[in-house]
């Protein structure tokens, strides 16, 4: 079995991009050597983030600050705001840190004709596999649900709603495979 | 801008959870920071249905039908229900040494609207006040007992009201009766008294109490489901203590450090003072309100 | 293109899924939704179980913060076990090794992008995602689980005025489960411990499982309009089981089950592009969930603001329009029974829910 090891040690965007190299063409290859072994870690602001080393500290308020690993300081974290319309306010989510780690997430296709009680015959195609790790390590991950009026804390006049804060840590045990296949009209 | 003015900015919360406790019983309260507005309808709302001891078979703890919340203005605009901070609560009660689930109830912080619906049977708390002109009594009265309040004094004009509101009760005893309520109006030992527009000796009234269901022949139980559309709040001001709840014993209801202690099964309650009705809608119901705009109620 | 490909593409779409929450759901030009054809991604999860939160004593925690009381002091939720796992997962004991198939291949959970016509908005692309279909049952003869009975309602809404009459719910007298596209093994345990901890302080432990859990017939459809998000959705869960119960503080000395059989929920807002369901966030910070109101469909009104003319409009919101039942067969609490409970044929007319600083 091929083995990939992605580390990403950097902050939120690079998750999206650190899985982007497995282009179709990649995957088809693989897939025909018995998939693909994956494994990840993740870490958002651990140690704070760009926006406190960088920050604004006009209007006589600094945003700069220093951030530890405990530190619950609202600069401290990553920030991921979404507006659902022209005009009006972002739902956010905030605060943003921790460390999430994964080993033996797998990738493969795989055809299936049997089993399913009866409905693996009738469905008779090929699946995309993707294999879940057997645990999920968090430390200290932590993020707060929000909706906000600006994208960013340091836009005028900023208001936020915190809904509530999730704080992870320790391992999730998890076991199965997620099957994805296109449905519909072929 | 200084930490504490970014804490007031980003502090702001919908959530909240309290604990509170109450003799041998504590309470988890879960309140949603929230003003709603809404208009709805629904074929049935019934709770609790079960056979009950000393009930009639069949019949439930709560069972309103062609329930609504909010109406139909003559424009064709809708009048939607009032309701702030709904929250759900939890009742725990130490038993021997376990711990208990004795309760959980829905309630609002306040409400204010129209709820409409034929109440076929209701387990609660329901007072209504009563005031108003007194013609509907001199005019539900024989000739002699009309005679006896002419001579004492009470006019068609005079404003009259119940001493004690209106409550749920047995339509055929005036016994008041919590549970599976048919029947409300005054209970036996309740009576009237005079507010303005008084005769002399119309004081006398307070003397005449309310016995099986009648005041000198006046009948005051009236059937629960005649009361088709309720005016939760008075005088647009919202009512505060609406709740719907469910509880395996008996539970005092905490709010605002006032109890209200509800019986075993599913329970409702409609505030003291939530509810004002005159001597005309006592005697003859409330006429429901149109609350769609398609309403067989009316079309 | 080979299935093969073609699947490993699906997969490479989904591991990318984080970049596709800034897309903007706008309408497609004519020529764009031709090409919405109807094919979607279909999701199934197989031999699965999930637990979190377990092992607190060797530092694992799940915890909901963030939260105060009205005294201002810090309220936390600790979740101390959530799971998801196959029947007979005897309340969160046996998760992992004890799996579940959510979905099937032929029902699966689906992912599609579907042409409005279809589904009562009008030229649009619209965004679904939705659980397992629901089938029309055997004995309820519609897609819901619940087999009403009905009653000829001959009512006045006053003496000497208008009598209202028609056929309404009585009652429900059973459950058709032939409704669901899961079967038996389909249908997952879940459950979930949490302790609240007050000011710091450990103060109620409470539990809930819920046993033969299905969520199928649910759906959310989003799509522009007036470049603004708006959405119909429907939150259908069937359990054949829920119990709730009280643990002390330190989690021992449990109280009796509080037991709801089966309980069934079924709740559609919104109704298509006439009544859309929006979410909005204020200059203020606080959010907006509005259910639209029904738009005047009267060509004319009478005195009472009924329609005199042109009342079809509501008379298919009210016959066919999206509703709500709630329905618990029974709650017990140790050896009594409290009965059912129901609410059906709920209809929301409008609803706007602002949030507020408590």
């Amino acid at each position: 079995m091929k083995r990939l090891f992605i580390i990403v040690a950097s902050f939120w965007p690079a998750y999206v991009f650190a899985l982007e190299p497995l282009s179709s063409e990649d995957l088809s290859a693989v897939s025909g050597q018995g998939g693909v072994y994956l494994s990840g870690d993740i870490t958002i602001n651990e140690n704070g983030g760009p926006l406190n080393v960088d920050g604004p500290s006009a209007n006589g308020y600094s945003w700069q600050t220093s951030c530890t690993a405990v530190s619950t300081d609202k600069r401290c974290g990553g920030r991921i705001a979404v507006n659902s319309g022209t005009g009006g306010g972002w739902l956010v989510l905030d605060n943003i840190r921790g460390r999430f780690s994964f080993e033996g997430l797998t990738l493969r296709t795989r055809k299936i004709d049997s089993g399913f009680t009866g409905d693996g015959a009738a469905f008779n195609s090929d699946v995309f596999e993707i294999g879940l790790p057997n645990n999920l390590n968090y430390e200290e991950v932590s993020y707060t649900i929000a909706n906000s009026n600006s994208a960013r804390p340091t836009d005028a006049g900023f208001m936020q709603t915190d809904i509530m804060t999730v704080n992870i840590n320790g391992k999730a045990n998890l076991q199965g495979n997620l099957l994805i296949f296109p449905t519909g009209a072929p | 801008m200084t930490d504490e003015e970014l804490g007031v900015q980003t502090g702001q919360a919908f959530f909240q959870i309290d604990r509170d406790t109450s003799g041998a019983v504590d309470f988890t309260k879960f309140t949603f920071g929230m003003d709603i507005d809404i208009s709805m309808n629904s074929d049935l709302v019934e709770l609790g249905r079960y056979d009950r001891s000393g009930e009639t078979p069949g019949s439930s703890d709560i069972r309103i039908n062609d329930f609504a919340l909010g109406s139909v203005n003559n424009d064709g605009t809708l009048n939607p229900f009032h309701i702030t901070d709904p929250f759900f609560e939890l009742a725990f009660e130490d038993v021997n040494g376990k711990e208990e689930l004795v309760g959980i109830r829905l309630g609002f912080g306040s409400a204010l609207g129209k709820l409409s619906g034929n109440i076929e049977s209701l387990t609660g708390n329901l007072q209504v006040e009563v005031k108003g002109r007194a013609e509907p009594i001199r005019d539900a009265a024989g000739w002699f007992v009309r005679g006896l309040l002419g001579f004492a004094g009470i006019g068609d004009n005079t404003i009259m009201e119940s001493v004690n509101p209106a409550v749920l009760l047995n339509p055929s005893t005036g016994a008041p009766d919590p549970i599976r309520a048919t029947g409300i109006g005054l209970a036996n030992g309740n009576s009237l008294r005079c507010v303005s527009g008084c005769g002399a000796l119309s004081g006398v009234t307070q003397y005449l109490t309310a016995s099986n269901c009648a005041i000198l022949g006046i009948s005051t139980c009236f059937q629960l489901k005649n009361f088709r559309t309720l005016d939760v709040g008075k005088d647009n001001s919202p009512a505060t203590g609406m709740f719907l709840s469910f509880q395996t014993r008996n539970i005092s209801w905490i709010d605002n450090g006032v109890g209200t202690p509800t019986v075993p099964g599913a329970f409702m309650n409609i505030p003291n003072g939530g509810i004002s009705v005159d001597f005309d809608d006592s005697f003859n119901g409330i006429e429901r309100i149109r609350t769609k705009f398609l309403d067989p109620y009316y079309d | 293109m080979t299935k093969n490909i073609r699947c490993a593409m699906f997969g490479v779409v989904l591991l990318s899924v984080a970049a596709q929450v800034q897309a903007e759901l706008i309408g497609l030009d004519d020529q764009e939704l031709g090409a919405v054809d109807g094919e979607g991604i279909g999701f199934i999860l197989e031999d699965f179980a999930f637990e979190a939160g377990t092992d607190v004593a060797n530092g694992n925690r799940l915890d909901i913060s963030g939260i105060k009381n009205k005294n201002g002091q810090d309220v936390v939720l600790s979740v101390s076990q959530f799971y998801v796992a196959g029947a007979g997962s005897n309340r969160g004991a046996n998760v992992i090794g004890n799996p579940v198939n959510l979905g099937r291949l032929l029902y699966p959970y689906n992912l599609e992008l579907v042409d409005g016509d279809t589904i009562g908005i009008a030229d649009k692309a619209v965004f679904e995602y939705s659980a397992p279909q629901r089938q029309i049952g055997s004995v309820s003869g519609t897609d819901s689980l619940l087999v009403l009975a009905t009653e000829t309602r001959t009512e006045q809404r006053f003496p000497n005025q208008q009598q209202s009459y028609g056929q309404r719910v009585d009652r429900v007298t059973g459950i058709d489960t032939s409704v669901l596209s899961s079967r038996a093994a389909e249908r997952a345990d879940f459950g979930i411990r949490y302790d609240l901890n007050v000011a710091g302080s450990q103060a109620q432990s409470l539990e809930g499982h819920a046993q033969g859990v299905a969520i199928d017939g649910s759906y959310i459809r989003l799509w522009g309009e007036n470049n603004e998000m708006v959405g119909n959705l429907a939150l259908k869960v069937f359990a054949s089981d829920l119990t709730f119960y009280a643990c002390d503080s330190a989690g021992n000395n449990c109280g009796q089950d509080v037991r709801f059989q089966n309980f069934v929920l079924e709740n559609e807002l919104g109704w298509g592009e006439k009544q859309p369901v929006t979410f909005k966030v204020d200059s203020s910070g606080n959010f907006t969930i509005e259910v639209g109101r029904l738009n005047s469909a009267c060509a004319d009104l009478n005195s009472s603001g009924g329609c005199s003319l042109g009342s079809a409009g509501y008379a298919d919101f009210y016959n066919n329009g999206p509703r709500a039942d709630i329905h618990i067969g029974n709650v017990s609490v140790g050896g009594s029974d409290f009965g059912s409970a129901t609410i059906s044929n709920m209809q929301i007319q409008y609803l706007r829910a602002t949030s507020r600083d408590l």
